[in-house]
């Protein structure tokens, strides 16, 4: 009954996109205005009809319904009944299907927004928007159907992959196919506007908002992806450069790079063509990495091992790219910036560097993972390009790029005075040459440890220094510390917001240094009884006690932690063993301070008795998740809508470029005290 | 400013530099261990691999620091038994030295043209040919010259 019902859901949901798809443009064409209001009507009742489908599988999982395959493979009888909820997107199909629901509605919304702001674009835009779901709705439908089914009688099925029985997998790869497949909106919206001839700036905000909403939500599911590997995965690590990692943060850097970019085009009417290219190289990234996930020809840990996609999916990548790159080059001509640049020193220039820097870090981060490739292919030998290549290359690109969010801000628009450059920038560059001084005489032996630091606290204090001008503004007009402050982030929320992601970036760095520099690590083999000495600490282990459970075998480990003679915590890591997978499954016992985490994990249960027990020191490890919400944080605080400045811009979409330039180089209400605002 | 920074960068130079000690052996196991890869766990290196192979590794290569071997030659006694594959970033010579070439010739590459680039955007602005934004601009010029200077006066007030 479910199979039957997903599967209509599904083939009506390819029906409905493709009708969506093709009206909005023949309606465009032909200038029959209500074959383009039925082509958006088609496309908003994909939402249902991804819905039904999605419900349809969620209900054939929770009644065990194993006369499905996907059902079957997914799920069975015994798992924690929470997991039956996300089983439903563990697997190829299913997360196929999950993507194309969430799609629909990211997509639904898009052109309802579009339609109220920018209609004169939104024919092709909600063609493009349409024309990806249809290609996930025919994957659905031709290949991955979630609702095949199972070809024998089945009592009880094969059961959740263990290492996915997680808190994160709430939310880890929802949110991660959400931003993947969401890069699709700011490229329609940029993509839709050149075809429709609108080549001014008449796609900046949708794109730009959209563009940070995907990006965001892409940051988080990478983050929370790291917090997962980190808890679960075993070694201590977060990041291990694996190529669907990569893949995942490639379209996250180019969209970065975007998102600084776009402000060009938005204050300064310039790199209107580099924007484009920005985004067709995010969406083409995006539909990469969809491919080395389902198929794609590189192994890695994460991928879909059965799934024989890779061909569909390297298709659609082809063909994404050839029509982006396509729409641009016809358009090409009619892409030009309204300003030449001024000079060197300029926030202009400065997010060109920045741009520069980020598709670097993408270049070779995608060379990383291409490479193996042409090896097999080119000799016989293959080689293996992993962590310590990654770290040595993209490293010091991180370090440039961090130390340039301290200069880029303060320098102006069109063209910065060095003298005031110096005035912003002495304080900050005084505290980081003490803090490396300081560093190194407290005894760290590190040298690029200290450099980064050093540049950590460089960027740091010029946005402090920033904040405390400006808040002492505020105070001489009467505010006290905290409103002067709040007012001050709320005078320029974009700008604002924007400080607030880079200290969240800073963050994450201070985490990254620490760990990567500074861990200690440890493997030992214990008897009840026995210890172990790791830095300070010393750990004794007590035992262990076995739960019985119907999958696995479940053995938790008691370790008493002393520092000195003082026992501070008994930590409580467990290893779970499922027969029917072959395949352990272990939850590190995490004591974490802000200084550093002591991380212990039972890497095996010996028949002798013994435990053998990974334990490391990673410093500052408690920063890496202070960033998420602080990351969040910032980008709500910079998208929060402004009535004053939506109803000043909203008006007269026919207003030639260059009519915007006095208006958007007005001083900005209340920042007095910004490096830069001058412009 | 340069003045008073550069003495404490060489101060801090000079610290860094003499006063690095030489790693135990612990420390060079550990090292290797984080550069050759678990050959059964796709991508993992040893130190973050869990399973017996890993571990058996772990195990020859203290055995061989123990030994008094250097650590390129337990790398080399690890290739020579799986290939090359076996270490986690690839050697400097062959064909992969194109993995560590492409990236700094292609970045000097692109600085060089970014610099192009934007030198050839500069000098656009001379004649005034860019049509109404170009005219705008002009007349603009007196207008812009006088908020920037408002501007930047009203930061040294507030500073």
């Amino acid at each position: 009954m479910m199979a039957d019902l997903g599967t209509i859901a599904v083939l009506l949901g390819l029906a409905l996109s493709l009708y969506a798809a093709a009206s909005s443009v023949a309606g465009r064409l032909a200038g029959i205005p209500e074959l383009v209001v039925s082509g958006r009507r088609a496309a908003y009742m994909t939402i249902p009809a991804a819905a039904i489908g999605s419900g349809a599988l969620v209900t054939a999982f929770v009644n065990h319904d194993f006369s499905i395959k996907y059902v079957y493979e997914h799920s069975n009888l015994v798992m924690d009944r929470e997991f039956i909820w996300v089983a439903f997107y563990a697997g190829n199909d299913g997360s196929l299907l999950y993507i194309a629901t969430v799609y629909a509605g990211m997509a639904g919304l898009a052109i309802w927004v579009g339609e109220r702001q920018r209609p004169e674009i939104m024919p092709f835009t909600s063609a493009i928007l349409m024309g990806v779901l249809a290609f996930f709705f025919f994957v659905l439908a031709v290949f991955a159907n979630p609702f095949a089914p199972l070809e024998f009688f089945a009592a009880d099925g094969l059961g959740i992959n263990p290492l996915l029985s997680h808190p994160a997998m709430f939310v880890h790869p929802p949110l991660l196919m959400a931003g993947l497949a969401g890069i699709a909106l700011p490229f329609a919206y940029a993509a839709g506007a050149l075809i429709s001839g609108r080549t001014a700036d008449e796609w900046l905000d949708l794109a730009r908002v959209s563009g940070i909403v995907v990006w965001a939500i892409l940051g988080s599911g990478v983050l929370l992806g790291a917090w997962w590997a980190y808890t679960i995965l075993g070694w201590g690590g977060y990041w291990g450069w694996d190529p669907i990692e990569n893949v995942a943060l490639m379209p996250w850097l180019a969209m970065t790079a975007f998102i600084h970019s776009v402000m060009v085009q938005k204050r300064r009417g310039m790199f209107r063509m580099w924007n484009i290219v920005l985004l067709n190289v995010a969406f083409v990234l995006a539909q990469f990495g969809m491919f080395i996930n389902r198929g794609g020809p590189v192994v890695s840990v994460h991928s879909f091992a059965a799934s024989t996609l890779g061909a569909v999916f390297l298709s659609f990548m082809i063909l994404s790219a050839l029509f982006a790159f396509g729409v641009f080059f016809w358009r090409y001509p009619m892409l030009r910036s309204d300003r030449p640049i001024e000079s060197f020193l300029s926030r202009e220039v400065a997010f060109l560097v920045n741009n520069f820097l980020l598709l670097g870090i993408v270049f070779v981060t995608l060379w990383g993972v291409v490479f193996p490739l042409i090896t097999e292919f080119a000799s016989d030998g293959s080689v293996t390009v992993a962590t310590p290549y990654f770290n040595r290359v993209n490293g010091p690109l991180f370090l440039v790029l961090i130390a340039l969010m301290g200069i880029g801000p303060v320098l102006a628009w069109r063209k910065a005075s060095g003298a005031s450059v110096r005035r912003w920038l002495t304080i900050p560059l005084l505290l980081s040459a003490a803090t490396a001084l300081g560093l190194a005489s407290a005894g760290i032996r590190e040298p690029i440890a200290i450099l980064a630091f050093a540049v950590l606290v460089f960027v740091a204090s010029v946005i402090a220094e920033e904040w405390i001008r400006g808040t002492l503004a505020r105070r001489r007009a009467g505010d006290n510390w905290a409103l002067g402050w709040w007012r001050l982030l709320n005078g320029n929320r974009p700008r604002h917001g924007g400080y607030v992601v880079h200290l969240a970036i800073l963050l994450l760095a201070f985490g990254v240094v620490g760990t990567q520099f500074f861990d200690q690590r440890g493997d030992f083999a214990l008897r009840p009884g026995e210890a172990a000495t790791i830095g300070d600490y010393r750990l004794v282990y007590t035992g262990s006690e076995e739960t019985p459970r119907s999958d696995r075998v479940l053995r938790t480990g008691s370790i008493d932690v002393y520092k000195g003679a003082t026992l501070i915590e008994t930590l409580r890591p467990w290893h779970a063993f499922y027969p029917a997978f072959n395949q352990a499954s272990v939850r590190a016992a995490i004591r974490s301070t802000p200084i550093e985490d002591l991380y212990v994990v039972p890497s095996d249960f010996l028949s002798d008795g013994r435990l053998v027990l990974r334990v490391s020191i990673n410093p500052l490890a408690w920063w890496l998740w202070i960033a998420g919400p602080v990351f969040i944080a910032g980008t709500a605080l910079a998208l929060w809508p402004n009535p004053a400045t939506e109803t000043r811009r909203a008006p007269s979409p026919a207003r030639p470029p260059a009519a915007a330039g006095p208006s958007s180089r007005r001083p900005v209400p209340g920042g007095q005290a910004e490096p830069g605002s001058t412009a | 400013m340069r003045t008073a920074l550069l003495p404490l960068v060489i101060l801090t130079l000079a610290t860094v530099a003499c006063g690095r000690p030489e790693p135990g052996l612990e420390q060079r196991a550990q090292r290797l261990e984080s550069q050759i890869i678990c050959p059964v766990c796709p991508g993992e290196t040893l130190d973050q691999s869990q399973v017996q192979v890993a571990r058996d590794m772990k195990v020859v290569i203290r055995e061989r620091l123990n030994a008094g071997e250097s650590e390129e030659e337990i790398r080399q006694y690890f290739v020579d038994r799986y290939g090359t594959r076996i270490l986690a970033q690839p050697p400097t010579s062959g064909i992969s030295l194109a993995v560590w070439l492409v990236p700094p010739v292609g970045f000097a590459a692109a600085a060089i043209g970014l610099y192009l680039v934007v030198r050839e955007m500069r000098r656009r602005r001379q004649p005034a040919g860019t049509g109404l934004s170009g005219a705008s601009e002009a007349g603009l010029g007196p207008y812009l010259k006088k908020v920037d200077e408002e501007m930047s006066g009203e930061r040294d007030d507030s500073a």
